[in-house]
């Protein structure tokens, strides 16, 4: 949310002299806010200072401009207090003696991360009515976004509130001080550059002094999210910044969403999109972390979806980054999807389970207790042992595929291996038994083998199921001229007895 | 051009010789729900204290639930010095105005306050702005 003036209010009294005026916020302060107050008496007091009933002194002020021109003898300060705790405060300015004319005006400025060391003040006696003309001074920000906060008023005869500079949002009026009309105006401007800036106003009564008073505070977005805070956000979203959603924060988008920061969604925090979900940060999903997305799902980011963190995406879902699914992380896509993961890929006891088509590819994938279950069809473009360590003097064991016509037969051991070309020549023998088949010759099967070990005994299959086929044929062949020699005879007889 | 405020009487508290201690409250009826804030206009006879001391705290508070409940607004402590205007000429009235930026709110009342230091004779009449 962008940096903003949630409330602001003022009072003032007259030429009674008061030793304190006190003003409660309209509403309750919002977690986080800052608050920025202007204070005024008579210069017969040479100091103000200001605090909270809820948050306490707000310190030294920022400026502090004592107006000895004309009928002002006035003086003027402003001070901030950051971070202030949720609840009512009533902010009281206190002269460091009795003073008449004493006025206080305050204000909360919402989703900010706090003053952002930057302010100026001015004294201008005649400052005409050109457009702009009363003004700060420039201040520097740090950092961008942010906001100008500036009080301005005629401090002579308070004959007219100025009016709020180019491209500020005026703020109120007030400081009566006693009278009919008002002398102060506030305003804001939030900016999104890091040039230095004033706060500008625009004088009523030209010839009269106006003491201005600005101070830069910095849009909040590092570290938002902190603590057990929920953030709901209704169709489109993006929450961009470092270590957002931390502790057991919680964060639900309702449509499309876009999470961007390193270190995001740490701790126990949890994120749910109700269709299309982006998450792209290094450290992402770390700790206890869920994510839950209802539809269209990408997460990618160095360490993703590490400890024991969870991930459902239920229709169409990317996973793509250097050590994702680290720790006891769960992956569940709900129907298609990818799974394209680089080393190191689901260590440890991670599980990933995939409703229908699916593709996973990685080098090293699926390291010790992980988990693979496909519901519907998969590629796995390649499987390989993964070397263990083992005791001494044990052997590294491997699998022993035999191919046979393109049929895989794969073999934990190499007994296995033979047991299974042992058959293979068996069946060459059962089937030589059928005489039927051998009308038309018939070629020996293709046998490939992956290891060394049985290169020997394969070709050996080969050469006698090849012997036995030979053998058939021949038989086969013997068999046929029997049969030719028997018919010539008896054609033979039966001539002769014709 | 400076804005006026048009304000409209709300609660009179007569003048009259306050002793330590607490007085009141005193509370104004229903405001108008478009009001930009309210002003006491105080009033003395010219004895006002001019030993420096406080001589009262004048506390507001705020209903919006037609005074069932209420909740601190805004304060001041006046001190025992003569009331005068900018350029030093004594006078007996000064004026207090508060802002309110809740404008719209129906059921709204407020009451004063005023805890009494020392003796002094004071009167206060409480409108409305908007």
């Amino acid at each position: 949310m962008a940096i903003s003036v949630l409330q602001e209010r003022e009072t003032s009294i007259g030429g009674s002299s008061a030793s304190s005026i006190a003003l409660a916020f309209s509403s309750s302060l919002t977690s986080g806010s800052s608050i920025h107050t202007a204070g005024g008496t008579l210069n017969t007091a040479t100091s103000l200072s200001a605090s909270g009933s809820r948050n306490g002194t707000y310190g030294t002020a920022l400026d502090t401009i004592n107006d000895t021109n004309g009928n002002a003898q006035y003086r003027a300060a402003h001070w901030r207090f950051d971070n202030s705790a949720a609840g009512s405060e009533t902010v009281t300015v206190t002269p460091n003696t009795s003073a008449s004319f004493l006025a206080i005006c305050i204000r909360e400025i919402g989703s900010t991360s706090g003053y952002d060391s930057a302010h100026n003040a001015s004294n201008q006696t005649a400052p005409g009515t050109g457009t702009d003309a009363l003004t700060s001074g420039n201040m520097t920000p740090s950092v961008q976004p942010g906001c100008v906060s500036a009080f301005s008023f005629d401090d002579w005869s308070g004959s007219g509130a100025p009016n709020a500079g180019t491209g500020f949002t005026a703020g109120l009026t007030g400081w009566a001080l006693g009278g009919a009309s008002t002398c102060l105006r506030t305003e804001f401007k939030r900016y999104i550059a890091t040039t230095a800036l004033p706060a500008t106003f625009t004088a009523i009564n030209g010839t009269e002094g106006h003491i201005t008073l600005a101070a830069l505070f910095k849009e909040a977005s590092s570290g938002a999210m902190t603590g057990a805070s929920a953030l709901v956000v209704g169709e489109t979203g993006t929450l961009t910044g470092a270590g957002a959603l931390a502790g057991s924060s919680a964060l639900t988008i309702g449509q499309t969403g876009s999470l961007k920061g390193t270190g995001v969604l740490a701790g126990a925090s949890a994120l749910q999109f109700g269709q299309t979900g982006a998450l792209a940060a290094t450290g992402a999903l770390a700790g206890t972390s869920a994510l839950l997305i209802g539809q269209t799902g990408a997460l990618a980011g160095t360490g993703a979806l590490a400890g024991t963190s969870a991930l459902t995406i239920g229709e169409t879902g990317s996973l793509a980054a250097p050590g994702a699914l680290t720790g006891s992380a769960a992956l569940t896509l709900g129907a298609s999807a990818t799974a394209d993961l680089p080393s190191g890929a689901m260590v440890g006891s991670s599980a990933l389970t995939l409703s229908a088509s699916a593709t996973l590819s990685a080098f090293g994938a699926l390291i010790g207790n992980c988990q693979i279950i496909f519901d519907a069809s998969g590629v796995v473009p390649s499987l390989q042992t993964t070397p263990t360590e083992v005791p001494a003097g044990r052997r590294i064991r491997n699998i022993y595929r035999v191919t046979i016509d393109g049929q895989v037969f794969e073999c934990r051991t190499l007994q296995e291996a033979l047991t299974l070309l042992d058959q293979a020549k068996q069946l060459a023998e059962k089937v030589a038994e059928d005489e039927a088949i051998w009308q038309i010759p018939r070629k020996p099967p293709v046998i490939t083998v992956s290891s060394r070990e049985l290169r020997k005994p394969a070709a050996q299959a080969k050469r006698e199921i090849k012997a036995t086929y030979d053998r058939a044929a021949v038989h086969a062949e013997l068999r046929m001229l029997f049969e030719l020699s028997r018919r010539q005879e008896e054609d033979d007889t039966l001539l002769l007895l014709m | 051009m400076a804005k006026q405020f048009a304000k409209t009487t709300q609660l009179t508290i007569p003048l009259r010789t306050l002793t330590p201690g607490l007085k009141g409250p005193f509370t104004s009826g229903t405001l108008p729900a478009a009001l930009s804030g309210y002003q006491i206009d105080f009033q003395n006879d010219g004895t006002w204290p001019t030993n420096g001391n406080d001589v009262c705290t004048i506390t507001v508070e705020q209903s919006n639930d037609s005074g069932q409940s209420w909740v601190f607004d805004a304060s001041v402590t006046l001190s025992g010095q003569a009331w005068t205007t900018k350029q030093g000429t004594v006078v007996n009235t000064i004026g207090w105005s508060v802002s309110l930026d809740n404008q719209g709110s129906t059921g709204r009342q407020i009451r004063v306050s005023v805890n009494v230091l020392q003796t002094c004779t004071l009167g206060a009449t409480v409108s409305s702005l908007s």
